[in-house]
């Protein structure tokens, strides 16, 4: 198992290192100039230039990496190129706002989840079950922004009612302000993961009602509530945890469209500016962090697979 | 969503207070004098210089009878991003928090006229008989704001004016007024603490709008011009009404009363916040729900139903300086028959333009925009010189044998819809035009170096009708061959010099019509094709609101408060 | 958004279950067995016809300003219309084409790509399988939609790039699934066989693996389908999509958000039509499911 987990944490030090290559090397690919953004009509090239040259961007492009990623290893994420801002304090601002985001997205997602997946296979092939899966397939297939832009403006425009929309206020200092800033995108963000959890719950659950413990439990006259809650759940569980944990990954990445719409900075707006205005250091660090996520959260799901499952160390 | 173009951006540099998705620019009226001076502007000085009404201006609010009270936020909204607030070289040093901030010798411009000139750091200015040489004698009383960047609370003096303007000056450091200062500064002293000299190498007509501008005439503390150009990007310390108090990127700028400032009584209000949103939609609703005080857009029919809709809400009509422009670049075999070039512009339907696009709202557009008055070629001589004519714009293009143009755009939500109207109305006359959309970011790294060949554009508005004709002068608009249609004459270069040159206002008028008529027969390679209107909203319960955007708008802020 | 569409089968056993005869008869059965799936399969073909014939069935050419801005739904105008006058309804229609155009490309694309990529894999093994698979995991490394506008920025926005964009997001994903399979698969008898016989490697994976994962790729296909008309959909909005004059549902909603506070309508309808073409492409996918493999029934 040692084995097995040092080789495995080494190859996702490696993945998060190709990550690095890539997304460095994609940004310096992308057309644009940062600095002629920020400086605007007037300037000229020997301003371009001056401004390029105190950013240290026009340096060969191996040092620039090495200065990223030498940063990037002291938890130093650069400057950005824009308005000189570090990365790092931007990145400890707003962690906290895209954290907040996925906490109550997974609060959801868990709270309707997996009551309705139970729902749906216990009534298998009857009313309840065709409406709740209705309703997941139908929250997989609308678009996110569409529903957010209508969920800010229908309420403004019929009772004249809009979350604070300026920042985001802490949860510990007007907790019920940053409900109300806070519930509406992430029940958005929740519906396909929800759905998702629901269909797995569900599927799983059948699956395990149809093993011959469960068969064998009922025989013995346990009562249905009884089996399910009792053997069932529990063992239908594991994929199920293993799916939230995979979306925990895409969601601390923050969302990009979504913490726009209702103006909550979290990482996901940060990365779509930065990304759009070839913001280097911003793109480059905030695209890597969010592959660090994706990377040990997969990692720690395999390994806690490995752990329970033996025969998968071999395979 | 973030798909702001970047002209859209520079546009919003110089105009504190608009949206960037609109493209228009900067509202050309605003409060009436009389109204300024009728609650309670009597500390500020008097202008030496005449006041020249340049356009029409319209009365944006009634004087204000009641007592001003203390207190209160003023807020504004803008999309986009916190992109560095060097007073000296970034776009977004204009917008609403550098201006507030900071001092200015005085406030002028030519849109304004009928404010004449505000006075700020500087209580008096003259020209010698000469035209070239200008004094400004300073106040005395001018203590920087309390800060923790190690800035001394001192009186700013003459020494902060001078080394502000060798900043500005200064070719690797300077964006903003490099251009004034290179192509018309000679030199610049001063004599003592309270008096600046500074000597123009001819006489130009206008000094007082690039000294009076936003983001031309910041006058900044020199301990912290001695600070490192980080700081000075993420910072701002300054002896201006406001102090920043926060400024975050997607948050946006918080500043407080300056409680040091010079004028006792000013500003009113304890604060001012221009927050930054991400997305339109989202600054709509923040405006419908009271959470920012005012907005502006280029859409009349927008305005008038947000005024409709919405309780307390006040929409004042104004013009604009922004515009759509077509570029070509006349070193590429296509651009570089006239023929074609007279094509693209007769081929455009301009009306079609200002009903679809500005619902009314609109003007023809030659190289001056209408807002300038007598500065512009009228609406009549206009259409003569530019005239709509399919027919022979078809003729044109076939004489070329051009069945397809390819142009670029920025992408931006607006883009789609100039797009739109140019790709129909060329198909009307046989020609495909195929638009290609750039990222803005890409976009305009690629219009800089001249690499593109022809782009459909939302341009920056602009202070004066000189920098307007800077796109047909050889150099163009940065002096320095960037953004090149690599198009010009030196008959056209002398008559934009003269006009520049020409002090008497009459005269001078005459001249940049002239310039203009030149321009336009020579098939120029930068054709505008309209000039945006710009509406602006505000909530009533503000006093004293100035709906001109710009130098002397963000002077004016002093003047608000809060009637609630 | 970075939705996610059906979840896919991932283990090789779920895999196999996929695969054998009788796909066709099984199809005939779905209409009864997933009564959601022909549902889902009906639409799909009716949006189809509408995207075929949609110069036809469209009551005003794509971008004609056929009436007065802004007006609210009425007889002739059943969508309303928008700030240049133009028909809702007629954008709807031609956005259909568009829709399916993006989505049937990118994904036909990506997940032959993906078919590829992951039967070479998982066929060949070793070091080869090991350096790909290290190159899959870089790619699924980074969140969907920020791949997609990273790609998109390095390309530029073109109706050609955004189907590019999205086909090659998808790969990594197909060539994992489709590399578990074929790993199976390589270690059959039939394969071994094969190899003794002297075959080439490169036979042996067009003649055998690779026909074997193509009932897999298809589900696979199916599911992705309603994913990548999302992902259109959102760069649009962004404005990264498909670039004007095209008609595009995503970007009429984006359009559309200044005309609010007042005309709710102009967003409401190709917000509409996303949502029911993706309902229709997840219905099918989940129908496909049930008709290839009864025991992952739901999942």
């Amino acid at each position: 198992m040692l084995n097995y987990t040092i080789r495995r944490v080494a190859m996702a030090g490696l993945i998060l290192w190709f990550v690095s290559l890539v997304v460095f090397t994609l940004m310096r690919l992308m057309p644009g100039d940062p600095t002629l953004l920020q400086q605007g009509i007037s300037a000229t090239p020997e301003r371009i230039a001056a401004e390029r040259a105190a950013q240290g961007l026009d340096d060969p492009i191996p040092v620039q990496y090495v200065r990223w990623f030498g940063g990037i290893l002291t938890l130093d994420l650069g400057r950005s190129a824009l308005n000189q801002a570090s990365v790092t304090s931007e990145f400890k601002r707003r962690f906290p706002i895209s954290f907040e985001l996925m906490a109550f997205t997974l609060t959801w997602t868990v709270l309707f989840g997996i009551p309705f997946g139970v729902i749906s296979a216990v009534k298998r092939n009857r009313a309840p079950d065709y409406v709740v899966r209705l309703t997941a397939i139908l929250a997989l297939a609308i678009p996110g922004f569409w529903l957010a832009t209508l969920l800010l403006i229908l309420p403004q425009q019929w009772w004249g009612y809009a979350p604070p929309l300026d920042r985001a206020r802490s949860v510990f200092e007007e907790p019920l302000t940053n409900l109300r800033q806070f519930g509406p995108p992430s029940l958005i963000l929740s519906f396909a993961p929800m759905a998702s959890v629901m269909r797995l719950t569900r599927s799983a659950l059948l699956e395990v009602l149809r093993t011959d413990y469960i068969r064998t439990a009922r025989a013995k006259g346990l009562s249905d509530r009884a089996v399910i809650m009792n053997h069932a759940l529990k063992n239908s569980i594991i994929p199920v945890v293993t799916v939230i944990g995979l979306q925990v990954a895409g969601l601390l990445g923050g969302s990009v469209i979504i913490e726009s719409i209702f103006n909550l900075n979290g990482l996901g707006a940060y990365i779509f500016q930065a990304i759009l205005q070839k913001d280097f250091a911003v793109a480059q660090s905030l695209v890597l962090y969010t592959g660090a996520t994706v990377v040990f959260l997969n990692l720690a799901v395999d390994l806690a697979y490995g752990y329970l499952d033996p025969r998968i160390r071999y395979a | 969503m973030a798909e702001k173009n970047y002209w859209g951006r520079v546009a919003e540099a110089r105009v504190s207070r608009r949206s960037l998705m609109r493209g228009a620019g900067i509202g050309a009226a605003g409060l009436a004098g009389a109204a300024l001076i009728g609650c309670g502007s009597k500390k500020e000085s008097t202008p030496a210089a005449t006041p020249k009404a340049a356009a029409p201006v319209a009365v944006t609010a009634a004087p204000s009878a009641k007592q001003p009270k203390k207190g209160g936020t003023f807020r504004l909204g803008f999309t986009g991003t916190v992109a560095g607030i060097d007073p000296h070289n970034s776009v977004f040093g204009g917008s609403g928090g550098v201006p507030q901030v900071y001092n200015y010798l005085f406030r002028r411009e030519v849109l304004r006229g009928d404010l004449g000139l505000k006075y700020d750091l500087a209580k008096s200015h003259q020209v010698e008989k000469d035209g070239v040489t200008w004094t400004f004698k300073l106040r005395t009383d001018a203590k920087i704001a309390p800060n923790d960047k190690g800035v001394p609370e001192r009186m700013l003096d003459s020494e902060d004016v001078v080394q502000s303007f060798k900043r500005m000056a200064d070719k690797p450091t300077s964006a903003n007024a490099y251009a004034f200062f290179a192509a018309w500064v000679d030199k610049f002293d001063a004599p003592d603490k309270e008096t600046v000299r500074l000597v123009t190498k001819k006489p130009y007509a206008w000094v007082e709008e690039n000294i009076g501008d936003n983001l031309k005439g910041a006058i900044v503390p020199k301990e912290w011009l001695a600070k490192p150009a980080a700081d000075l990007k993420q910072w701002a310390v300054g002896a201006g009404p406001f102090m920043l108090k926060s400024i975050q990127e997607g948050e946006g700028i918080r500043m407080v009363r300056n409680p040091s400032f010079y004028d006792k009584e000013r500003p009113y209000l304890d604060a001012y916040d221009i927050l930054n949103f991400k997305d339109v939609t989202t600054q709509r609703t923040a405006l419908s729900s009271g959470q920012i005080d005012s907005y502006i857009t280029a859409d009349p029919q927008e305005a008038k139903d947000l005024e409709k809709a919405t309780k307390g809400l006040k929409l004042v009509e104004t013009g604009s300086t922004g515009y759509n422009s077509f570029w070509m670049r006349t070193d590429v075999a296509l651009w570089k028959d006239a023929r074609v070039r007279r094509a693209m512009n007769m081929s455009m339907n301009r009306d079609e333009y200002i009903q679809i696009i500005g619902k009314g709202l609109g003007k023809h557009a030659g190289p001056v925009v209408p807002v300038f008055g007598d500065y512009a070629l009228s609406d009549a001589e206009l259409k003569k010189m530019q005239p709509f004519d399919a027919a022979e714009a078809k003729k044109l293009f076939e004489a070329a044998g051009v069945k397809e143009v390819t142009f670029t755009h920025p992408t931006s939500s607006t883009m789609p819809d100039y797009v739109n109207i140019m790709v129909k109305q060329l198909a009307a006359i046989g020609v495909t035009a195929k638009p290609q959309p750039l990222d803005a970011a890409a976009w305009v790294a690629q219009y800089f170096g001249s690499a593109l060949t022809a782009s459909y554009s939302l341009n920056q508005s602009y202070k004066t009708p000189d920098s307007a004709l800077l796109w047909y002068r050889t150099g163009g608009v940065t002096g320095s061959n960037n953004y090149d249609t690599k198009f010009y004459t030196p008959e056209i270069d002398a008559l934009i010099d003269k006009a520049g040159s020409t002090i008497p206002e009459a005269e001078r008028k005459t001249a940049y019509l002239e310039a203009q008529r030149a321009i336009l027969k020579s098939d120029p390679a930068f054709i505008n094709v309209f000039n945006t209107g710009s509406n602006t909203l505000y909530y009533d319960k503000v006093q004293n609101f100035d709906a001109g955007a710009g130098a002397m708008s963000a002077h004016m802020t002093r003047n608000y408060w809060i009637d609630a | 958004m970075a939705q996610t569409a059906a979840p896919v089968p991932r283990t090789a056993t779920e895999l196999r279950a996929l695969r054998g005869p009788g796909v066709r008869r099984r199809a005939v059965r779905m209409a009864r067995k997933s009564p959601m799936g022909a549902v889902g399969l009906l639409f799909i073909l009716l949006l189809v016809a509408v995207g075929l014939f949609s110069p036809v069935l469209a009551p005003h050419a794509v971008n004609e300003f056929a009436g007065l801005p802004n007006q609210g739904p009425s007889v002739g105008f059943p969508f309303g219309t928008d700030k240049f006058g133009q028909d809702i309804f007629s954008r709807v229609i031609f956005g259909a084409r568009i829709s399916l155009e993006v989505s049937v490309l990118s994904v036909v694309g990506g997940t032959s790509m993906g078919l590829l990529i992951g039967s070479f894999s998982g066929y060949k093994g070793g070091r080869v399988d090991t350096l790909i698979q290290r190159v899959m995991d870089t790619m699924i490394a980074f969140p969907a939609l920020i791949l997609l506008l990273i790609i998109v920025r390095l390309l530029e926005p073109s109706l050609r790039n955004v189907i590019i964009v999205i086909g090659v997001v998808i790969i990594p994903g197909n060539a994992r699934v489709i590399r578990s399979a074929a790993l199976s698969e390589r270690n059959n008898q039939y394969v071994e066989a094969a190899q003794a016989l002297g075959a080439s490697d490169l036979r042996i994976l067009f003649r055998h693996i690779i026909p074997n994962m193509m009932p897999i790729a298809i589900v696979l296909s199916t599911t992705l389908l309603g994913t990548a008309i999302l992902a259109e959909a959102s760069l649009s909005f962004l404005g990264l999509g498909v670039p004007p004059p095209n008609p595009s549902w995503g970007s009429d909603i984006s359009a559309a958000r200044t005309a609010f506070p007042l005309n709710v309508w102009l967003a409401f309808f190709p917000g509409l039509a996303i949502t029911l073409t993706v309902l229709g492409f997840n219905l099918l996918g989940d129908g496909l499911r049930d008709v290839l493999d009864p025991r992952l029934r739901g999942s």
